[in-house]
């Protein structure tokens, strides 16, 4: 009986469309009708459309409590949703009634009525499913304006850029992140699963499976397991047809749990590690990444005239974006530092660099060191020593980094640690010893990020391997005893 | 004339005449509608030979990930069942008949109306490197590469014969006049180096490398002919006479050159054929490359470790190991588009020794690349394509394996694409791709390379005879899956 009410239930949201339907369809027939040379409806066909109309929107609306009774929605939204669906429903049955005793009067003004009620029930009901700004939020700035919806660039761009003295770690870093990728679902309107992400007190309360926080275990804090769930896993948060949260994001919020889920810490406070120091950084606008993206059409048209003066290779490296890729490689010995210092006028627009093979030095790497957005570095067979890699430190958003065939040392590989973004490093032909090129390579591996899917994978081995044999011989109870880490701290590497 | 003059160009057609139409109608026919019908961009191309041409594309559709492409065209079709696809259940089978649901009603090149028997493999295979992909142990050296190579075992073409798979592999149609992969990358993007051809072929020598290839797998079909594939010798000096005759020094030359662009001009003001500016900028380039050649040749400049690396005996003696050291050097300087074909891949009969011969003359050689490419850095943005224009068969055929569409395998490398994966797969006998969304028809390779280099397949396009043309014609799907 239970299932049977659980199975009638969703079948709300298909049923619910026959009402739409045929009430929409008698509105238009009477509106056309007042047209002379549209056929107007016969009372007949107007009785019998109605008794149609009438009963599905009782079934629908019937099927609807049957829906909310389930508890998989709450909040506002969902009680609006219902009262209109109710009334609606009402007022088809009123309106037959109204046709069976011919009052004509009454009849127009109640069908629009009628309408009115049907189309917010829609909407809302809408809203419900897909989230309250699921049609506001593609509409044009101009519009959300006039429709009082808060844009959500500006509302970000309010706490640009970020001071950590002041910056709240839960209003300013974790909360937007919630605020974006689950309120929508679990908020004041719409409430699934009893929780309510949209305030911290709310946070505290849980949901209906209980806490969101196990104290000195983040990994074990029911908001960072079902973010860390398998996409296709049924508890998995944000559910797979929805916006996911990005790695840097889920960092975040790990952090924020990790520093014990406070209400009021300023950023300064909470003392970032360099990791997530790294992604406010990125996120919130630090001092040294607050250059604004270079204008396009500038760009190109430098480009172009810096590359023929020169005889580089010069080119845009996306349709829309400024970024270039720049090679002096063909130029060879003919192309020095004095060069290099000319591109200094397109230095915040270039991506890649190649200056291998030609006569670049130490002293001309200054040059380069303005190049902030830099991803690629060819330096190969140049004559760049250690002191010259002091250049390359500012260049936090550099990837690969070539400096085979030159005269760099292990000393050099020290202003690389510095390097945040670094993945790909060509050290071949150089004096760098091997052992020292392993230990960048650990120190610059995310040991983190391995170490949840090694515990992930370990985890669901042990799912399988339960359930496909389990043998009990009795002996073996071993006490398992597990010390958690000190709050704060995360579990040491294996 | 560095750049295109669109009033120029308006000169020239306000300047004919109904007269001059009529006097010259006969040459003119052809050249009336150039000024709207050909892209004013490639117009441009053809009318400054003396600079650079960078491309039709003024900025790749996405962020590209290659700059430069080789491609190991391993002529004949390797049998991808000895050496990337191990098949137990065929070894099981081996020397019964093939099961006719398999192959009931399809097309087969010499084995039609025969009675087909199971072949399996002789050879031993081996998990590899930490990815643990599988390769045969004919190729010992390709073994050591195996988390650098993504291997597509679902490769599958429409061509079961040598010249026109060839045909299909290069320029995705079978029908002569379709340009190469080559000739669509350098009209795409052009090439960094303006003293080096932007595409370049090298056809290695060697004992079973006897079939013939023909010059039209590398032609520019209808684009322009500066686009075509240039093959250069791979034996001896890699283009023949490009040393001045006695007596003529480079400036003398220049003169020469210079004369011969100004009356080569002459007939492009009269009769605005492209093909001229290509003579005239192929001049040009000849010019250069008298400097350029002799200094790529020169492997002198190579240390004994990296010819041992390639397994280079004597350089510049046309093996495949000194084409692939070779290939490394003109793509260290500009080349965009390297095409090594090796021959000797087609073994109808005597399997085993000649897979033997072939795999010991090009696995080392092919691995050596690869790795030489990633010590130096360049394979981050160089793209490596290894394989056939076909597979071999899963029946035998008297002591070989007869052509094979249905499936064979390649390995690809560098340019972001994920080392240590094994894309696509192939039923228990080897005999076809399966479609678990990783099948990989020649359309999709071209899409894919192409995308490697930010290039949306379905955008580079080419109008001609009334039709835009592309590399993928009207399919391919990039499998966005490959890339790391």
């Amino acid at each position: 009986m239970e299932n049977l009410a659980l199975f009638l239930g969703r079948l709300h949201p298909l049923v619910v469309h026959l009402p739409i339907g045929i009430l929409l369809l008698l509105a238009l027939f009477e509106l056309a009708g007042r047209w002379s040379r549209f056929p107007r409806l016969g009372e007949g066909q107007r009785t019998a459309v109605l008794v149609f109309g009438a009963v599905a929107a009782l079934v629908a609306a019937g099927l609807g409590w049957l829906l909310a009774e389930q508890g998989d929605f709450s909040g506002s939204l969902l009680e609006r949703h219902q009262l209109l669906g109710f009334l609606t429903a009402a007022a088809a049955v009123a309106l037959l009634i109204v046709q069976g005793l011919r009052w004509t009067r009454v009849y127009a003004p109640l069908l629009t009525v009628t309408v009115v009620l049907l189309s917010a029930a829609g909407h809302y009901g809408g809203a419900l499913v897909h989230g309250e700004d699921y049609l506001t939020s593609l509409l044009p700035a101009r519009w959300q304006a006039v429709l009082g919806v808060e844009p959500a660039a500006a509302a970000q761009a309010r706490t640009l850029p970020l001071d950590p003295a002041t910056a709240q770690v839960f209003a300013d870093v974790a909360h937007p992140i919630l605020q974006q990728r689950c309120v929508s679902c679990h908020g004041e309107a719409k409430t699934q699963g009893d929780l309510r992400l949209d305030s911290w007190e709310a946070m505290l309360l849980g949901g209906k499976h209980g806490a969101l926080f196990k104290p000195g275990d983040v990994a074990g804090s029911r908001l960072i397991q079902r973010l860390l769930l398998p996409l296709d896993h049924e508890e998995r948060m944000p559910p797979k047809t929805k916006p996911q949260l990005s790695e840097e994001e889920l960092t975040l919020l790990e952090w924020w749990v990790g520093s014990g889920a406070p209400q009021l810490r300023t950023v300064a406070q909470a003392a970032p590690p360099p990791e997530v120091a790294e992604i406010l950084a990125e996120r919130f606008g630090g001092s040294a990444d607050a250059e604004p993206v270079p204008d396009r059409g500038a760009v190109l048209a430098q480009a172009t005239a810096l590359g023929e003066r020169l005889g580089i290779e010069i080119r845009p490296l996306s349709a829309e974006a400024p970024w270039l890729t720049v090679s002096a490689r063909l130029q060879l010995k003919q192309f020095g530092d004095a060069q290099l210092a000319e591109l200094a006028a397109i230095g915040p627009a270039i991506h890649w660099l190649d200056l291998g093979e030609t006569a670049v030095t130490d002293a001309g790497l200054a040059t380069v060191a303005a190049m902030r957005e830099l991803r690629r570095l060819q330096l190969d067979r140049t004559a760049v020593t250690d002191a010259g890699l002091a250049s390359v430190t500012p260049l936090s958003r550099l990837e690969s980094l070539n400096l085979f065939g030159t005269a760099v040392t292990d000393d050099g590989l020290t202003a690389l640690k510095a390097l945040p973004r670094l993945r790909r490093l060509h050290v071949w032909q150089t004096r760098i010893t091997p052992a020292a090129a392993e230990a960048l390579a650990k120190e610059q591996t995310d040991a983190r990020r391995i170490r949840r899917w090694e515990d992930e994978i370990a985890a669901r081995e042990r799912m399988i391997r339960a359930e496909q044999f389990e043998v009990t011989t009795g002996e073996t109870f071993p006490a398992v005893k597990v010390a958690f880490p000190p709050p704060g701290e995360e579990k040491a590497a294996p | 004339m560095s750049d295109f003059d669109p009033t120029n160009l308006l000169h020239h057609q306000r300047a004919w005449s109904r007269r001059t139409f009529l006097g010259k109608s006969a040459q003119a026919i052809g050249t009336l509608a150039l000024g709207s019908l050909l892209d004013s961009r490639l117009f441009a191309a053809a009318a400054a030979p003396a600079a650079r041409w960078r491309g039709i594309l003024p900025a790749p559709h996405f962020l590209p990930r290659a700059k430069r492409i080789i491609h190991l065209c391993m002529a004949g079709g390797p049998s991808h069942v000895d050496l990337f696809d191990p098949k137990p259940e065929l070894n099981r089978l081996d020397g019964q008949p093939f099961p006719e649901s398999f192959t009931k009603g399809q097309q087969l090149a010499q084995l039609q109306n025969t009675v087909l028997l199971a072949r399996g493999s002789p050879y031993t295979f081996s998990r590899c490197g930490l990815s643990g992909q599988i390769i045969s142990d004919l190729l010992p050296h390709t073994q050591t590469i195996a988390d650098d190579i993504c291997i597509v075992r679902s490769m599958h073409t429409e061509q079961i014969n040598h010249d026109p798979a060839h045909a299909f592999m290069n320029t995705g149609s079978i029908i002569k006049g379709r340009p190469s992969m080559g000739s669509w990358l350098l009209y795409g993007l052009g090439s960094e180096a303006d003293n080096l051809p932007g595409y370049i072929v090298l056809m290695s020598n060697g004992p079973g490398a006897d079939q013939p290839v023909s010059a039209r797998q590398w032609s520019s079909g209808f684009l322009p002919s500066r686009f075509q594939g240039v093959q250069f010798y791979s034996k001896g000096a890699p283009v023949h006479y490009v040393g001045n005759p006695d007596g003529v020094c480079q400036s003398t030359q220049r003169q020469v050159i210079d004369e011969i662009a100004r009356l080569n001009g002459f007939q492009e003001e009269a009769s605005l054929d492209p093909e001229i500016q290509t003579r005239v900028s192929q001049y040009e380039l000849a010019f250069k490359m008298q400097t350029s050649v002799p200094e790529l040749a020169d492997l002198s400049s190579e240390p004994q470790s990296i010819l041992d690396l390639y397994g280079v005996k004597q350089p510049g003696d046309g093996s495949f190991a000194s084409n692939c050291l070779l290939a490394r050097r003109l793509i260290e300087r500009g080349t965009r588009f390297v095409q090594l074909y090796h021959r000797g891949w087609d073994h109808h009969g005597d399997l085993d020794p000649r897979l033997r011969q072939v795999c010991r003359l090009t696995d080392q050689p092919a691995a050596a690349l690869v790795k030489d490419l990633k010590q130096r850095g360049l394979l981050e943005d160089t793209l490596v394509i290894w394989g056939g224009e076909f597979g071999r068969t899963p029946m035998g055929q008297g002591s070989g394996r007869d052509h094979h569409i249905n499936a064979f395998s390649i390995w690809m490398a560098g340019a972001g694409i994920r080392g240590g994966l094994t894309w696509g797969s192939t039923d228990e006998l080897g005999y076809r791709f399966l479609k678990d969304g990783q099948e990989m028809h020649v359309h999709d390779l071209h899409a894919t390379m192409l995308a490697t280099f930010g290039i949306d397949h379905t955008k580079l396009v080419h109008r001609y005879q009334g039709r835009d043309f592309r590399l993928t014609d009207v399919h391919g799907r990039v499998a966005t899956g490959i890339f790391a």
